[in-house]
């Protein structure tokens, strides 16, 4: 079975930010706060998230408010996804 | 007269009370609101029992309560110790220590954070937190940031500071151990600031937007020259570029302070720079290493109106040069010339001057020149000494900044970067020290031999690489050797690549060969 569209996003923020691990970083904790994940950081989640899922982001759709925790960004590609295939 | 740093504020906030000076998302405060709650909080820190010259850390994000914290210690006749927000325990923990901190400003999060550590320093006295807070770690005294802000101002108190004082420490990192605090006066901070507000032609017409860290010298000038013009400063907490290209448009901004970094991410195409126009945006200026040609040739065309300064200056010296942006298109690599009431020698092994074309070290002359390493005077007479080209009898009058930077004149007198004399480390604007990251690495246990170099990167300017060997019987994986640097240290300093070798290359001497190990990556 595939691995959800969760899983796959937690498995690239514990592996690319290793003090999401030391952590123990919960879906629906912030990633932007405390400076978990920066303004470096954020370009690598916006490649990951767009070649892993194939999709486009637009850029007004670049907000803090999708990126914040696992959950809005889990949520975030399935609304992007569900909206590609409708 | 002004000779002290809030002596800045005080003459902008009587000039023009009611004019805007800091804005922080809704939170817009003018010039005599910020006074009025600089001297409650000078107030609130003598009243616990602060000395003067004795050092107080400001441990916080880019706030309104950070700008406050700054003039107000200066206020109240101590030395500010801004600590960089995104520091781990363990490095908070040797600056408070290392310039034996009595009073520490923070928020009851990033007290969580150093929880661990709180019992470790003998010095720290009294903590005052903007927020309440419930069971907090600490022995000594803990107060609160708005109770102070907010207390009737006494009688005025005649402070006993001039303006040879030490004013700030701001912690850096060297080629070798760890951070360094470079102490700067009172003239020096404030020459500082007349020296760039002059050459950026900064009044108080302007909004400048603070997206660098006070922690930095180049950030905290931005609040210098703000308050010493009577300007607007916006202050932003940003994780997309875009946000700091909304905040130019929203906020009217009139100038941006930032280094390579900024700049890369801001001229990247989702950052939205190129669908909008900024007829406000008069400057921007680059420091902390040099900005990419192709990051400029995005930004020339994006800003048409906006003029380019092109800066360099070390904290041991504040500000050294800058390139007047008329000269952009001629010079567009140089790091220009000496900044005003500044002398830039070039002198080589020899100690004499270097002709146009022969490579020497950057040596800086002039009132920003700062006091040294606190604690450190082995260190600091290496890096400031006497005027080598004065006659003897002058000699000791002054002191100059060796930069350890390798720099060459052009026949017109403008400068050019060549490289470093050590191993320094320069990524995303931070200096980071190879030995203290290689100290890491050791901690793991499972090495003898580790060597940490800087690779040339397009965003961040260089990018750590850690050459490893590992002890006879360890099998070794570079993913858990990141990891474990990544619990130890800062983000901008855990190594973005490890390479296990057999040996590490050494010189005759039984050094590590730090050249030997760079020619391998080609450069």
């Amino acid at each position: 079975m595939d691995e959800s569209t969760n899983d796959q996003i937690r498995r690239f923020i514990l592996e690319k930010f290793p003090s999401a691990r030391q952590r123990a970083l919960q879906d629906s904790d912030s990633l932007l706060q405390n400076g978990l994940i920066d303004s470096m950081g954020i370009l690598e989640v916006v490649e990951f998230l767009e070649s892993a899922f194939d999709l486009q982001f637009s850029d007004d759709e670049l907000l803090p408010e999708n990126f914040d925790s696992i959950l809005r960004l889990t949520a975030f590609v399935e609304e992007k996804r569900s909206r590609r295939s409708a | 007269m002004d000779f002290l740093i809030h002596h800045m504020l005080q003459t902008s906030a009587r000039r023009s009370p009611e004019k805007e000076a800091l804005v922080h998302g809704e939170q817009r405060l003018s010039y005599s609101e910020v006074a009025r709650r600089v001297v409650g909080l000078a107030q609130g820190l003598r009243s616990v029992g602060l000395v003067r010259g004795e050092r107080v850390g400001i441990f916080l994000e880019a706030s309104v309560a950070q700008s406050l914290s700054i003039f107000a210690i200066s206020q109240a006749g101590g030395v500010y110790v801004p600590i960089n927000s995104l520091l781990h325990s363990q490095q908070v923990l040797h600056i408070c220590n290392d310039c034996q901190m009595r009073g520490l400003i923070t928020t009851p999060a990033k007290l969580k954070e150093l929880a661990s550590v709180l019992d470790q320093i003998p010095s720290l006295e009294f903590l005052v937190l903007t927020q309440a807070a419930d069971s907090i770690p600490f022995r000594g005294s803990t107060h609160d940031f708005e109770s102070f802000c907010t207390s009737e101002p006494v009688l005025p108190w005649q402070g006993e500071n001039i303006e040879k004082d030490l004013a700030a420490i701001l912690y850096t990192s060297g080629s070798t151990g760890k951070p360094k605090g470079v102490m700067l006066s009172h003239a020096q901070v404030m020459a500082g600031s007349s020296i760039v507000s002059t050459y950026l032609s900064i009044t108080e017409s302007d909004r400048i937007l603070a997206v660098l860290p006070f922690s930095f010298d180049a950030g905290m000038n931005q609040l210098m020259t703000a308050f010493q013009q009577g300007a607007t400063l916006v202050l932003i907490n940003f994780v997309f570029a875009r946000e700091i290209v909304q905040m130019l448009l929203k906020e009217r901004i009139t100038g941006l302070a930032g280094v390579p970094t900024v700049w890369s991410l801001i001229s990247q195409s989702n950052s939205t720079l190129q669908k909008h126009t900024f007829a406000h945006l008069r400057y921007i200026t680059n420091t902390g290493g040099a900005m990419p040609q192709a990051v400029l040739g995005v930004l020339r065309k994006a800003l048409p109106s906006t003029k380019i300064f092109l800066m360099y200056g070390l904290t041991e010296a504040f500000r050294s040069t800058y390139l007047p942006p008329e000269e952009l298109d001629r010079r567009p690599t140089s790091m220009g010339k000496a900044i005003p009431n500044t002398e830039i020698l070039v002198i080589n092994e020899q100690g004499k001057l270097c002709p146009p074309g022969e490579p020497g070290e950057l040596v800086h002359r002039g009132p920003t020149v700062s006091l040294g390493y606190w604690g450190e005077p082995e260190l600091t007479a290496k890096v400031l000494r006497p005027h080598p080209l004065l006659p003897p009898e002058l000699r000791d009058g002054e002191k100059v900044c060796y930069s350890g930077d390798i720099v060459k004149k052009d026949d017109d007198g403008f400068l050019y970067f060549i490289g470093r004399r050590d191993t320094m480390i320069k990524s995303s604007g931070f200096r980071i020290s190879p030995t203290e990251v290689e100290e890491v690495l050791f901690q793991s246990g499972k090495l003898r031999g580790a060597a940490v170099i800087g690779v040339p990167d397009e965003v961040l300017g260089q990018h750590i690489k850690a050459f490893v060997v590992a002890k006879d019987g360890e099998a070794l994986e570079n993913g858990s050797l990141i990891d474990f640097c990544a619990q130890h240290l800062p983000r901008h300093m855990i190594p973005k690549t490890v390479e296990i070798l057999a040996d590490l290359p050494k010189t005759t001497s039984g050094k590590v060969d730090y050249p030997a190990l760079r020619r391998r990556e080609g450069f």
